[in-house]
């Protein structure tokens, strides 16, 4: 053991991340059409991208102290970083799998990304952003940092806690949570859409199923909402201190509807449609306008 | 641990025990060897009883590997069995599913989940006692094998679970009561 | 007959006081239905405390070795190690002052700042949960299905422990979050206080405190996840 190594160690063990010299880790193996990516990561960034090959490609950066663990049970892959003490720390990956693969991740710290893998895609992670596109499902949650999707055939749930979400271009339904940060919902076909926040807004653009069942709901931040002309919706929105915004004409009904609420239609009625905001302002708009 | 824990280690063990987890701290892999043969029987069952016979060897195997990273934080002050199964428990309610937690908000459909590792029909058809207590709900059998089987006290089940003892004692008590019947 | 038997687990496990303990066995020297049930229940305990440990089919060591070892050129490190009995790191008050977060008086993540300081251990048994918050509060209480406000309450009593667990950065972030849903569930409250037949307030009210057992949840299962 060289003396460097020895100090290095003596760091490493008073909490002090000190590199030592990277190693590469690069493997290329074959696998099916389809199965599951896992990969267990605790501190490092994650690239996973879908190819047309019928094999998986690990590529990983990582010191000398932590290895990467590969092991394959039926159709799934999993990797993990094994370091001699500790968690392993500091390990990188880009990862190349089949299209239509699912990818699962499970990680602590480091940016997460994947790109065009076609399938399922579920993320947890606590300070890192989650930057999806191209996926099937997915179900995404992380603390600290951001989520973005792009470009999604079903279901979305994103919750964030610090930070926000954005999700666009999607055919399928979404819940977008978070605490702090702003949710940003743009060209969203879905049956069912719920997004809420407590302190930041939140925007809509997308379809207005007839049947469909929308809810915005944010305490202080505005909700703006982007409907397109032929809309058929029952709307409900409601504030406590902040006001209303409409580009359409809102006729409301001999009852005025439950306390706190103002109720109106669009259209012929259908979609259930609910718009809160506690402090800040609701703006229903024309899609296409500003 | 309450009166129906299992009879305690001999004290010849408990002193090995002692000596091994030095040794293995300091990275003597021959030591953590005799550990690991000391106690893989009663950690393997667990991860059998809480988890499964699909998943038990990964589990156990993660226990092992978790528990050798950790030696150094152990102090001690409880016995080394006590800590290792402490330290199962939380390998093995770690492991389920973490995304998709019920945040009650009104609207649902949930995304598609992905097929787990081990999750299939059983074909097994006796009816013995391990198996009446693998077909339990989740929780009620996480509760009766901790309380029943290991000898935990409500009060660490709690602890360890989050949640609180009149959650453990509703769910050991349905636990029973199911297995109960599949007995008759 | 339910109501005698699902007392029978407790009894069993001699968790009832003498006064239920007395009836209960007055009741099942007339009962042979629920003797019936009790004999069935004692049978369970002593199968479960009979049950056999058994070592995996495969020996697993050499799998674990193989783990253990990986980095075998590298000498353990025993000089680095830290000294036994030396105390593991505590999250620091001044830390969270630091990040700006104000000190109020109501919800458990407060209350819980406001009785630790740096030099003393968490004072988990003296954190108020939710139920028993201050009157003006008791919306809590009324609008919540049972099953959530039970859900909050045990979320917040293993709120101290989980936060032990965490890394301070993480632990930051969590309670500056925490301390905003908090917020927000206050300025709804006073809202419906004065407007008490305000749907809408009553809901966001609900849906707030949802909100925040998502949040503790999520905590919770991150400190499960550090062992």
């Amino acid at each position: 053991m060289t003396r460097f190594a020895a100090l290095a160690m003596l760091s490493l063990a008073a909490g002090m991340a000190v590199p030592l010299s990277a190693q590469r880790t690069d493997t290329t193996f074959s696998v099916g059409r389809t199965g599951t990516l896992r990969v267990d990561n605790h501190q490092g960034g994650i690239r996973v991208r879908g190819w047309d090959q019928s094999s998986i490609r690990v590529r990983a950066s990582h010191p000398s102290r932590v290895r990467v663990d590969i092991t394959r049970s039926n159709d799934i892959v999993r990797l993990e970083g094994e370091a001699t003490r500790g968690p392993a720390r500091g390990l990188e990956y880009e990862i190349d799998v089949p299209r239509g693969w699912a990818v699962r991740i499970d990680s602590h710290t480091g940016h997460i990304e994947t790109e065009n893998t076609g399938g399922d895609v579920i993320v947890s992670t606590v300070n890192g952003d989650i930057i999806v596109a191209g996926v099937a499902d997915a179900r995404l949650e992380t603390v600290q940092g951001e989520i973005v999707v792009n470009d999604a055939r079903g279901g979305i749930r994103a919750s964030g806690v610090n930070r926000g979400i954005r999700v666009a271009n999607v055919v399928g339904d979404v819940i977008a949570e978070t605490v702090t940060g702003t949710v940003a919902l743009e060209n969203v076909d879905a049956a069912r859409v719920s997004a809420s926040t407590i302190n930041g807004s939140i925007q809509f653009t997308g379809r207005i199923r007839d049947d469909g069942d929308y809810s915005f709901d944010t305490h202080n931040g505005d909700a703006t909402v982007a409907i397109a002309a032929g809309a058929n919706a029952n709307v409900t929105v409601a504030t406590h201190g902040g006001s209303v915004e409409s580009d359409f004409p809102v006729q409301l009904r001999g009852d005025a509807g439950r306390m706190g609420e103002l109720q109106f239609e669009l259209g012929r009625g259908g979609a259930r449609l609910r718009i809160e905001s506690f402090n800040g302002v609701i703006r229903i708009l024309r899609a296409g306008q500003r | 641990m309450n009166a129906l824990a299992r009879e305690t280690k001999p004290e010849a063990d408990a002193n090995a025990d002692r000596l091994d987890a030095e040794k293995a701290a300091g990275g003597d892999t021959v030591a953590f060897e005799r550990i690991y043969r000391r106690h893989v029987a009663r950690i393997h069952s667990l991860c059998t009883r809480m988890m499964g016979a699909d998943e038990a060897d990964d589990a156990c195997q993660e226990v092992f590997v978790r528990a050798w990273r950790k030696l150094d934080r152990f102090r001690g002050e409880s016995a080394l069995g006590t800590w290792l199964y402490r330290l199962a428990v939380n390998v093995i309610l770690g492991r389920r599913e973490t995304i998709g937690r019920h945040r009650a908000r009104t609207v649902s459909r949930d995304p598609a989940e992905l097929p787990l590792p081990g999750r299939g029909a059983r074909v097994d058809l006796r009816m013995d006692f391990e198996t009446a207590i693998a077909r339990l709900p989740d929780g009620a059998r996480r509760v009766f094998v901790l309380h029943d089987v290991e000898g935990y006290t409500h009060d660490e089940i709690a602890g360890f679970m989050g949640v609180t003892t009149g959650t453990t004692k509703s769910q050991l008590h349905r636990a029973r009561m199911a297995l109960r019947q599949q007995l008759d | 007959m339910d109501r005698w038997t699902d007392r029978l687990s407790e009894y069993l496990d001699d968790g009832l006081n003498e006064h239920d303990r007395a009836r209960l066995e007055e009741h099942l020297a007339a009962c042979a239905e629920c003797r019936g049930v009790m004999e069935g229940l004692r049978a369970v305990i002593r199968q479960a405390g009979a049950l056999q440990d058994r070592p995996p089919a495969n020996d697993l060591w050499p799998r674990i070795r193989e783990r253990i070892e990986a980095g075998a050129d590298v000498v353990p490190i025993e000089a680095a190690r830290p000294p036994r009995g030396k105390g593991r790191l505590a999250f620091t008050f001044p830390q969270a002052a630091a990040a700006g977060i104000a000190l109020m008086l109501f919800g458990a993540t407060t209350a819980w700042f406001a009785l630790r300081d740096a030099a003393s251990p968490a004072v988990v048994a003296d954190a108020q949960p939710a139920a028993q918050a201050p009157a003006q509060f008791s919306f809590t209480g009324q609008l919540l299905a049972p099953e959530v406000q039970q859900r909050l309450t045990e979320l917040e009593a293993a709120l101290d422990a989980a936060r032990e667990r965490l890394d301070p950065a993480t632990v930051a972030v969590i309670v500056k979050n925490l301390t905003l849903v908090e917020t927000a569930v206050r300025e709804a409250e006073e809202a419906l206080a004065r407007d008490p037949a305000n749907q809408y307030l009553r809901e966001h009210l609900v849906q707030t405190l949802r909100t925040k057992v998502g949040v503790l949840e999520r905590v919770t299962d991150l400190a499960r996840a550090e062992t």
